[in-house]
């Protein structure tokens, strides 16, 4: 950061499985960490993980019923417009619209929570996942981005403006930094950003990724 | 199992314990029966806090905002699209129900719209039950080190005037990210006594080996007292003992 400092996290919170299995986060970081720092930053992120995943599963209702009503619906609207043109009387024909109107929200809101199930099904799985401590992420593509990217931040004699490292990110190919210089540069974390998904996203069953908000300190 | 956290913040003469708002978040949305929590008590490496205390105090916080946890709250609300919706296929079923001239399908259609769809409405719209729990209820205190506070306590030992280290310290927290401690710093600042904070606020605990001096430190009872120079009637000073005092004579009248 141009004033300091900031701890994100990478982890898209609409794609966490736990599966069965312990979760663990790897803290990535150029100065050594402390045990408490390191349990401070678990406790931020799984508060985060929980809220996501209780609000989602709050929110969110059985999928079956849903499906048929929006089945029933469907078999109603289907039988009332054969009706309307094999009658002799064509006035219901006239009707048509309300049928349309009527009848063919459900099958879609039925369509919408169908292609969810398996998003709410990791939600409620969340709310039982457990982590065991946290730990300095060694090796691997975080700390080789990381290294980098202080490197490059240490023996630059520019300032270190949002945009200065949003291009040293770009450079790295380090996405998850890119991400976030990105959000602050928008004045605003995108991990607090509650928009609805569209409903083409929605239909199709195409998730929205969510991250769980930064911890900025400043002044180094 | 949950990881909380709590934050030994320190302040002159002692450690104010308090949990970090990621903790508050957690434990708020942890139910009270059914949740095994690891707390860690993130402290200085300096042994000023006994274990029993830290345990004792990060068992009161974790447990206080634990009880403050409340079940998920209903978030699907009934929109007024949604609303709407129902209403017109209401509205859509009577007149279908009218209308159907002893035709069967457009009168059954009918009582679909008017009566069994707004039934299942109504079910569908029951949230789902909470998964049960799996874990034995049980509350771990583990006690960890953090640097970030250890600064704090140089900061607070080095100044010996009680706002000076405040000030210095919600400096220094603010530049580590240590939000907690920033805001209790700012609390302080405005009343220098950790024993008025608010129980939601943290829980103050005084130095233990500034308790054991304070227990042991009492003058009457291990040192001698020296006496002090005017308790001596040979130093008193004799134009003291001979001075006059004019006493005015109430017997003579008034002239």
């Amino acid at each position: 950061m141009p004033d300091g400092a900031a701890t994100f996290f990478d982890a898209d919170l609409t794609a966490l499985d736990p599966n069965g299995s312990l979760f663990r986060l790897d803290v990535y970081s150029p100065y050594p960490l402390s045990n408490g720092e390191l349990s401070y930053l678990q406790t931020e992120f799984e508060a985060e993980m929980v809220a996501y995943a209780r609000r989602l599963s709050a929110s969110t209702r059985s999928w079956r019923w849903a499906a048929a009503i929006g089945l029933l619906d469907l078999i109603v609207l289907a039988g009332l417009l054969l009706f309307a043109v094999v009658n002799a009387d064509r006035s219901f024909l006239i009707f048509a619209w309300a049928f349309a109107v009527a009848l063919l929200p459900g099958p879609l809101i039925a369509i919408n929570l169908f292609s969810h199930r398996r998003r709410t099904a990791r939600a409620r799985r969340l709310l039982q996942a457990s982590f065991v401590s946290a730990g300095i992420g060694q090796g691997g593509a975080g700390s080789s981005y990381m290294n980098a990217i202080w490197e490059a931040v240490e023996h630059s004699s520019r300032d270190r403006d949002i945009l200065t490292l949003e291009r040293l990110c770009r450079i790295n190919n380090w996405a998850a930094g890119l991400r976030f210089y990105r959000s602050r540069r928008g004045g605003r974390s995108r991990a607090h950003r509650h928009r609805r998904p569209g409903l083409l996203r929605a239909l199709l069953g195409r998730r929205r990724p969510r991250y769980a908000s930064s911890i900025v300190s400043r002044g180094l | 199992m949950r990881g909380a956290t709590c934050l030994g913040i320190p302040v002159v003469d002692g450690t104010v314990l308090t949990t970090t708002y990621a903790t508050r978040r957690l434990l708020g949305a942890t139910p009270f029966a059914g949740a095994a929590v690891t707390v860690h008590a993130a402290v200085a490496a300096d042994g000023l806090v006994t274990s029993d205390d830290l345990d004792h105090a990060c068992r009161l916080q974790a447990r206080r905002f634990l009880l403050q946890s409340h079940p998920p709250t209903r978030t699907w609300r009934p929109r007024p699209a949604g609303l709407l919706w129902s209403a017109s296929g209401m509205l859509l079923g009577l007149a279908l129900v009218i209308a159907s001239l002893g035709f069967w399908l457009p009168s059954l259609a009918g009582v679909w719209l008017l009566a069994l769809r707004p039934w299942m409405l109504v079910r569908a719209d029951r949230p789902l039950p909470p998964p049960p729990p799996t874990e034995t209820p049980s509350l771990t205190v583990r006690r960890v080190t953090h640097q970030g506070i250890a600064s704090l306590r140089e900061v607070i030992a080095r100044n010996l005037e009680d706002n000076l280290a405040y000030a210095e310290a919600y400096e220094v927290s603010t530049r580590l990210g240590i939000r907690e401690a920033a805001d209790l710093y700012t609390r302080l600042l405005q009343d220098p006594r950790p024993a008025a904070l608010g129980p939601d606020e943290g829980v103050w605990l005084p130095d233990a080996t500034r308790q054991r001096e304070a227990l042991t430190a009492d003058p009457l009872l291990d040192e001698e007292v020296p006496a002090r120079p005017e308790d001596d009637p040979d130093t008193i000073k004799p134009e003291i003992l001979d001075a006059d005092f004019d006493v005015p004579d109430e017997s003579e009248p008034d002239e």
